[in-house]
């Protein structure tokens, strides 16, 4: 049995990142497995927005590292030829008068005193930023130039070529079956291509977290929720690379927007999606009434995409915990485990800060951003992270 | 001209998905992306720049199968479709003949001003890629066909069809009403717009009972098996161009070329 320091499972873009981290910071022996290919899970179906305005603290910070990495991503892998994909258009939201007016005035002040740069934009201010919205109804708009967004799959990719080159050894298409025991502790893993033993075992396996679960008998609440994506296309009034990420927070759907390709519209809605049964990551139905109900909520703010076309669809899967926070660190009483899961559609944006502080964690380092908020027993303690928005990614 | 187009179409696994065999040893679509046949989707389209050249009056879209596949209407609909028909087949699974049976039974007995001068839809659809129903309605019609269709103009009363084989493509003059299916080639869809999405919920769309066309549905045919595609083998390294050589000696990859 070939053993390894670390053993990573899911080499999504947070294992992929995980794994870079644990190589740059001298972990020894680490194997990555992945049931498929790396970043063709979740990490592929992300919408890849990038912003530091959070609602909860502790989010703030690990975005603000990572905005940072995304920012810098040739030189943070140290590869001159590696590219995140990122769209620097900065990122805009607005809130009508009504109950998000407050937790957004207090989410911009908490992100102002923690000096990232925050811009408060008249309405014609931010018609001049985005001109194919209007703003008429915005009682407060928020706007950070250090936001956009970038491609998680290449950032999953990028990460696991880093960490191959740094002497990670990835394993595609192997599953793994069970984990080994040394009474509490987890010594190694079973799997389709064999037994491996680990010192350390890391979990990042999204909304397969759930089998971690079977395999330790500790309950993880964590459930795959679909999220549909859609593409719209108006000739008359295309969303350019140069236009910002919008966050609708007067919308219904709590709507978010981003140019898709330079000239189309990427729209999803930001609040609680379709739970699924099972875990699975496959194109989920998407019916003309959806798209229709979708759409006169985008003509709402973008009135010329009243005529817009459907140029594509497509739906994505969360982790959703039950406070739409992740899940970083021990479980139960396992040794030798940490685990990371319940991104609740917003771990792409975090994922070089999450990934770092796993691995630091994993090796006995301290941490960036302390992982104490982010324990499994706030479920039970009532410490929840609950952002202010009520459920939805924004978080 | 006063002529109408009918339309058959599939609500199918979207192009996209993954199909897998489930335990039952079939496959399960519950929950999956479901579209319109994407050569069905050229042939709507088609259909509606002959009518918007002023060629049809009219473009009726019909689908065989259960209420669900309503919504593949309601996306032709959207595109421009003027009225579409579910034939409501219940616990019935017909195959390509007996889909074939009902539309030639819906079109003799769907009197209206206008007949129909045009049947056009895609030449297989994606899921079970038989392409069997175009050629048989034609013969139960007792009308001329022209199969997988790159390009389709009006001549004098007839139509002329350019259509793909593996020869190349070949042109045929086609007298009188026709069947024609679609290749991908044929049209290139439009997209579906937000108001025509509201528009469609307005425009007509007739089920009727299988049953009452009075004729056995069977199936003549029957699944014996499912199986998933056999996996692709890892490909090899060879040391040298001469090893290379060999290897594709030993494939014998061309032996059919000219054929």
């Amino acid at each position: 049995m070939s053993h390894y320091d670390f053993i990573v499972i899911g080499a999504g873009v947070i294992g992929a990142s995980v794994a870079h981290h644990l190589a740059t910071l001298g972990a020894g022996r680490v194997l990555v497995v992945d049931r498929g290919t790396i970043g063709a899970g979740t990490t592929s179906q992300s919408s890849g927005l990038l912003r530091t305005h959070y609602s909860v603290r502790q989010n703030v910070e690990l975005a603000r590292s990572s905005w940072h990495a995304f920012n810098n991503f040739a030189a943070y892998v140290d590869d001159d030829e590696a590219s995140c994909g990122l769209v620097k258009c900065g990122y805009m939201i607005c809130a009508p008068e009504g109950d998000k007016l407050a937790p957004l005035q207090a989410s911009l002040d908490a992100q102002r005193g923690m000096g990232i740069e925050v811009q408060l934009l008249s309405r014609n201010e931010a018609r001049e930023r985005l001109p194919i919205a209007h703003f008429d109804d915005a009682a407060l708009i928020g706007y950070e130039p250090e936001a956009g967004f970038a491609d998680a799959y290449l950032v999953a990719t990028g990460f696991a070529r880093s960490a191959r080159r740094r002497g990670v050894k990835f394993m595609e298409n192997t599953t793994v079956t069970g984990l080994v025991r040394d009474g509490r502790r987890v010594v190694g893993i079973e799997t389709s291509a064999g037994k491996f033993s680990c010192g350390t075992l890391i979990s990042t396996q999204n909304i397969w977290t759930p089998e971690l679960a079977g395999w330790i008998g500790v309950p993880l609440p964590v459930k795959p929720e679909r999220h549909t994506v859609l593409a719209l296309e108006c000739d008359a009034a295309p969303y350019t690379f140069s236009m910002p990420a919008f966050k609708d927070l007067g919308s219904p759907g709590m709507l978010y927007f981003r140019s898709y390709g330079g000239s189309q519209m990427l729209v999803s809605e930001g609040v609680v999606g379709e739970t699924l049964n099972a875990p699975e990551t496959e194109q989920g139905d998407i019916s003309l009434d959806y798209v229709g109900e979708v759409g006169a909520q985008v003509a709402e703010r973008f009135t010329a995409y009243e005529m817009a076309g459907l140029a594509s669809s497509w739906t994505g899967v969360y982790d959703v915990t039950p406070d739409w926070n992740p899940v970083l660190g021990p479980v139960g009483d396992i040794e030798g485990l940490v685990a990371g899961f319940g991104f609740s559609g917003h771990g792409f944006k975090l994922s070089p800060g999450i990934g770092k502080i796993l691995a630091q964690h994993a090796l006995g380092q301290p941490t960036d951003v302390a992982l104490a908020p982010y324990a499994l027993d706030r479920f039970t303690s009532g410490a929840l992270l609950l952002g202010k928005y009520g459920s939805g990614a924004v978080s | 001209m006063t002529m109408k187009i009918l339309v058959p179409v599939k609500r199918v696994v979207d192009a996209n998905v993954r199909v897998r065999i489930g335990s039952a040893g079939t496959v399960d679509t519950t929950g999956l992306k479901m579209s319109l046949n994407p050569f069905d989707e050229c042939a709507v389209e088609q259909a509606l720049r002959l009518r918007e050249a002023g060629i049809a009056s009219s473009v009726t879209v019909l689908t065989c199968g259960l209420p669900v596949c309503q919504d593949v209407l309601r996306t032709a609909l959207a595109m421009g479709a003027d009225d579409a028909v579910l034939i409501d087949t219940a616990s019935a699974s017909p195959d390509s003949l007996g889909i074939a049976r009902l539309l030639h039974a819906f079109m003799i007995t769907d009197a209206g001003a206008d007949a129909y001068g045009l049947v056009l839809c895609g030449k297989q659809a994606i899921d079970d890629d038989i392409g069997g129903v175009a050629a048989m309605l034609a013969a139960l019609l007792g009308w001329p066909q022209a199969l997988n269709a790159s390009a389709i103009e009006v001549a004098g009363r007839g139509w002329l069809v350019t259509c793909g084989d593996d020869a190349g493509t070949a042109t045929w003059r086609l007298d009188g009403p026709a069947v024609v299916s679609a290749d991908l080639r044929l049209a290139d869809p439009r997209r579906v717009t937000l108001p025509s999405i509201v528009k469609a919920k307005q425009k007509p769309l007739r089920t009727l009972d299988a049953a009452t066309y009075s004729f056995p549905l069977e199936a003549q045919t029957r699944i014996v098996e499912m199986s998933e595609p056999a996996v692709r083998q890892p490909g090899i390294k060879v040391a040298d161009t001469a090893a290379l050589l060999g290897a594709i000696g030993s494939q014998r990859l061309f032996q059919n070329v000219g054929a």
